[in-house]
């Protein structure tokens, strides 16, 4: 199965523009320390400032994260019909892979594996100022992720390694994790960013994951914290600005849609995890100021939560299933029933195929 | 998991490993030269300042 050469075209200026967006904030941290004769070879923080970044990151996204999931089960926000046991060995499965496994996995990686592919090099660049070390690991990361994501949407044998964060038909904060174990542990903006804590932007990371992990486990939420900026009138040049630079629960739910058929549910864009912006710098952006009415894919029949957990080390017994032994590798799209010509407005936009769900 | 998983993986793993290793460069490149030049600038800088003094004693 071929990469649609409309989408080809479009990754591949899309990747070309990146390489300068990458290279902008050091640019620009040059430009300054030039113009200003600025030499700022030490961290700006404390030891006691970065102890406490250090805390928060642990246990304030924790308690946040829990809070959140409790706020969701209370409010009744989870789907009891449709999250079955299945759907709950899933969810649960995705959740704790990344805390139990990757974590330790990745502070191997970065204090045993890194020094030694790396040696000599450690906090070589500590000296990168606070806020500036912010501004390059905002854009290193999440511009990182958007592309990992988009890729694993428009290369057809990538698709299946992310299929399981699209197959529930729900939403909800669990969401942000509910993936195959191969698409996270393969990560490539945490191997940028550990990379780059190595290196010394240590603390600016910290709050950089803090507020991205907030931003993404809301844009899952069931929550539609947004709401109320396009309800009211005199809340919306906020709302203007906040839909297109950060992730929220209406552009990433679209995301999520079964269908593109409605005009608010769009699969084929909004790749953006923290940061919306690039989806419309990049022109995969689809903006409604609505809710999709169904999420998941339309052609899933619920396959068992081991092989959406580790495909390909175990297989579907759904037959026809993407994930089955003898698969396809992207399946068709369901059509809607109550599809209508007349309601496409939208979909396809950016002549992507059909077939890359 | 037969051969074709394992290439479709090993695949992936390139994949990963490009857009990983491109920023990096990219970036760690050009805080290097950052450092380079703005540290030559602040060095003049202090030449200069070392000269002034001489002269001015």
């Amino acid at each position: 199965m071929q990469i649609d050469a409309a989408v080809r075209k479009s990754i591949f200026k899309g990747i070309s523009l990146s390489l300068f967006i990458y290279a902008l904030p050091v640019a620009l941290l040059f430009l300054t320390f030039a113009l200003r004769g600025q030499h700022p070879w030490h961290s700006p923080l404390s030891a006691n400032q970065s102890w406490w970044l250090g805390r928060w990151n642990d246990w304030g996204i924790t308690g946040f994260m829990v809070v959140l999931g409790l706020a969701e089960l209370v409010l009744g926000l989870y789907d009891h019909d449709r999250w079955d046991g299945n759907e709950k060995l899933t969810d649960i499965a995705c959740f704790a892979f990344p805390r139990i496994i990757v974590r330790p996995f990745f502070t191997y990686f970065s204090l045993k594996v890194l020094p030694f592919v790396l040696p000599g090099v450690a906090n070589i660049f500590r000296w990168v100022p606070f806020w500036w070390g912010f501004l390059i690991i905002c854009i290193a990361d999440d511009l990182t992720q958007y592309w990992y994501h988009r890729l694993h949407h428009q290369v057809p044998w990538l698709w299946r390694y992310h299929r399981t964060h699209h197959s529930a038909p729900y939403m909800g904060m669990s969401m942000a994790s509910r993936q195959n174990a191969f698409y996270t542990i393969f990560f490539s903006q945490t191997y940028l960013t550990s990379s780059l804590v190595y290196l010394g932007l240590g603390p600016s990371a910290l709050v950089v994951h803090a507020a991205k992990s907030m931003i993404t486990t809301l844009a899952h939420s069931s929550i539609p914290w947004d709401k109320p900026f396009y309800q009211h009138r005199v809340l919306h040049p906020i709302a203007w600005v906040l839909e297109r630079f950060i992730s929220t629960p209406a552009t990433h739910h679209a995301h999520h849609a079964d269908s593109t058929d409605d005009g608010v549910g769009y699969y084929k864009g909004n790749f953006g995890n923290m940061f919306f912006l690039w989806d419309v710098m990049f022109g995969t952006a689809h903006i409604s100021r609505q809710y999709p009415r169904s999420y998941g894919i339309s052609h899933y029949a619920g396959d068992p939560w081991y092989a959406q957990f580790l495909w390909p080390v175990f297989k579907s017994n759904v037959e026809g299933s993407e994930l089955a032994a003898n698969g396809p590798m992207v399946k068709e799209e369901k059509p809607s029933a109550d599809y209508s010509p007349a309601t496409e407005s939208g979909s396809g936009a950016l002549g992507l195929s059909s077939q890359t769900v | 998991m037969n051969f074709t998983d394992a290439w479709l993986l090993t695949k992936k793993i390139v994949v990963g490993i490009v857009i990983t290793l491109v920023p990096l460069a990219i970036l760690t490149g050009g805080l290097w030269l950052t450092q380079r030049f703005a540290g030559a600038h602040a060095q003049d800088k202090q030449t200069t300042s070392t000269k002034a003094v001489t002269y001015a004693n």
